[in-house]
């Protein structure tokens, strides 16, 4: 039997692995070099990135928790034109050789996200962008943009009018119904949905008997929230007709697996990429191996495959 | 062309110091000090390795379910072997579950870990003064030991909490001019107190410092640093919580006069006036 296929088609985009580095967790795609090659990536998601440089939360910023990882940065970056200055033409030899490349982008306001995606439009370079609905909305008393199915599509509509680059929306986790934020999005013209970002935490100091990140809260990753981030998937999966990229606690080939069977087409990693130098290597390897036990030539015949076993969603 | 004129090591040079930073090594020994302190030594064969003192490494647990982070440490030393081959020395106290982890390693264990990362001491002066908060000692051994091999003498203060820890210290630091200070307990002929009160009543002559402790220590030096208006360079080691090592996470910022810095990557060696102390914690 020959090596299973495991490209997948996202829209604008055709990747030549499902494994994406989610985030904040590969900076902007030239930090890990030398130690986590970029190229193995099928795309790497850059730091979030707003419109004016951000100083991100005082420290501590991360904590650990068993099986998890709580981080408070607070969206530091050096704003989007420096984005576009210094870092976007060191990754353009990486475009050429086959991984994409796709920035996430955040705001206060819908104007802000909207004027981030025409600079992005205008200056090209990327091959899509990520628009991070887990943000406070400045205008709206603080509200984020991602609880809401309303607010949530203003963005995702503003940002779909500036540009022709693919958009996919990360869905904030702990909403009512993620579902119909998904959906939402999707009318507003997402091309695809990323689910999940992390979940709010908070750590406590007892000996200072105070809040012990800088930035008051956090957002739990890791193994530990991927059993909710799983169900949130296949939530959103029953809903929209846009693909779905699985994110939340992937260590490993079975975890990315589990994914694609509640329906994700792609699966982004995060926290795995500081536990261990060959989370990817692994992950992709392992896929491949059990598409060839299961006897399955391409990764498309297990997207979902649970729902064709009788599942339903919660 | 030219570049074929270049000795065959450059290329190995370049290649092992730019390219990968990924190494992994056998387990020689982890010898506990006393007092949950102990010396980790990785035989690292005959790979390019060769950090600066003040730079670290960042160990992998591999337990991907369980504490997941890598932890960084300090170069202690590097032991270069007769023969072919040679080992990175860290020395570390176990705090928490990831020192727990490490600390159960054996002979023969493999360990993975990332570096040399992050920029070391800059090395000057001819009169240096080192001062060292318990484990913060590990980067300073490596740089006296680099000072030693240009044939300068540096002075060295190591505040420890008690009897224990200056028995499992004592002895692993040869050859050094080392003063202690002990915090609990009466030991004949050490400094009691903190070792920032010893550098206080101290008369070394010096034209540099370099500190590296808990940052409570660091901090309570800042104060006499600005309170006294020395005027040498002081090189401050920081420590930091941190997940990947190399600048992508950005959670091991450090509030600096430049806004926040990474530890990892723009540190751990600040010098004293770019760290604003009061937003430190």
């Amino acid at each position: 039997m020959e090596r299973p296929n495991i490209n997948v088609e996202l829209p604008g985009m055709r990747l030549k692995n499902p494994v994406i580095a989610a985030s904040g967790t590969f900076g902007f795609g030239t930090e890990y070099d030398g130690i986590y090659p970029a190229h193995l990536f099928g795309a790497i998601i850059l730091k979030g990135t707003t419109l004016k440089p951000r100083d991100g939360n005082p420290p501590p910023r991360i904590y650990e928790t068993p099986s998890g990882l709580i981080n408070s940065v607070g969206l530091q970056n050096p704003g989007i034109e420096s984005v576009y200055d210094e870092y976007l033409p060191k990754l353009q030899n990486l475009r050429e050789s086959g991984t994409k490349v796709i920035l996430n982008i955040a705001g206060d306001t819908v104007d802000e996200y909207e004027a981030i995606a025409s600079i992005c439009e205008e200056r090209g370079m990327i091959d899509g962008i990520e628009v991070n609905l887990s943000c406070p909305n400045v205008k709206k008393g603080g509200v984020n943009f991602g609880s809401n199915p309303d607010i949530a599509s203003k963005v995702v509509a503003s940002v779909r009018r500036k540009t022709t680059l693919p958009v996919i929306v990360k869905l904030a986790p702990v909403v009512t119904d993620i579902g119909k934020i998904a959906l939402s999005c999707q009318e507003a013209g997402a091309d695809a949905i990323s689910a999940i970002n992390t979940l709010p935490a908070v750590v406590i100091d007892i000996d200072k008997q105070k809040l012990f990140l800088g930035g008051g809260s956090g957002g739990l990753s890791g193994s530990a929230i991927k059993p909710f981030a799983l169900m949130q998937v296949m939530n959103i999966v029953k809903r929209v007709s846009i693909p779905v990229i699985g994110c939340g606690g992937i260590m490993n080939s079975r975890d990315a697996i589990e994914f694609i069977m509640v329906g994700a087409r792609a699966v982004q990693i995060g926290t795995g990429l500081f536990v261990s130098l060959k989370t990817v290597e692994n992950v992709i390897n392992g896929l491949v191996e059990y598409l060839s036990s299961v006897r399955k030539d391409n990764i498309s015949q297990i997207e979902g495959i649970i729902f064709n076993n009788g599942a339903r969603s919660f | 062309m030219l570049d074929l004129l270049l000795p065959f090591h450059y290329y190995l040079k370049v290649h092992f110091e730019y390219k990968y930073k990924c190494n992994s090594g056998l387990v020689s020994s982890n010898n506990e000090l006393g007092s949950g302190f102990f010396l980790l030594t990785i035989d690292i064969g005959s790979i390019y390795f060769e950090p600066a003192p003040g730079q670290f490494i960042n160990i992998y647990l591999n337990d991907e379910y369980g504490y997941m982070l890598p932890r960084p440490f300090s170069v202690f030393n590097i032991v270069k072997y007769e023969n072919l081959g040679s080992a990175v020395q860290i020395l570390y106290k176990v705090i928490g579950r990831g020192t727990k982890i490490i600390s159960q390693l054996t002979k023969g264990d493999r360990v993975e870990f990332t570096g040399p990362l992050g920029n070391g001491f800059i090395i000057e002066g001819e009169k240096p003064l080192l001062i060292a908060g318990g484990v913060g000692i590990a980067s300073l051994n490596f740089l006296a030991r680099r000072f030693k091999e240009n044939k300068i003498e540096p002075k060295v203060l190591i505040g420890v909490r008690d009897e224990m820890s200056y028995r499992a210290f004592n002895g692993i630091f040869n050859n050094l001019d080392i003063q202690f200070s002990i915090e609990r307990g009466e030991l004949d002929t050490i400094f009691k107190g903190n070792v920032i009160e010893l550098y206080s009543i101290s008369d070394i002559d010096y034209d540099v410092i370099y500190i590296c402790g808990p940052t409570n220590m660091l901090k309570s030096f800042e104060e006499i640093y600005r309170s006294k208006n020395i005027i040498t360079k002081v090189y401050c080691c920081l420590e930091s919580r941190m997940a990947c090592g190399v600048g992508a996470c950005l959670g091991c910022s450090i509030p600096t006069k430049d806004g926040y810095r990474s530890c990892c990557v723009d540190g751990p060696v600040f010098e004293i006036g770019e760290v604003i102390w009061k937003d430190l914690t």
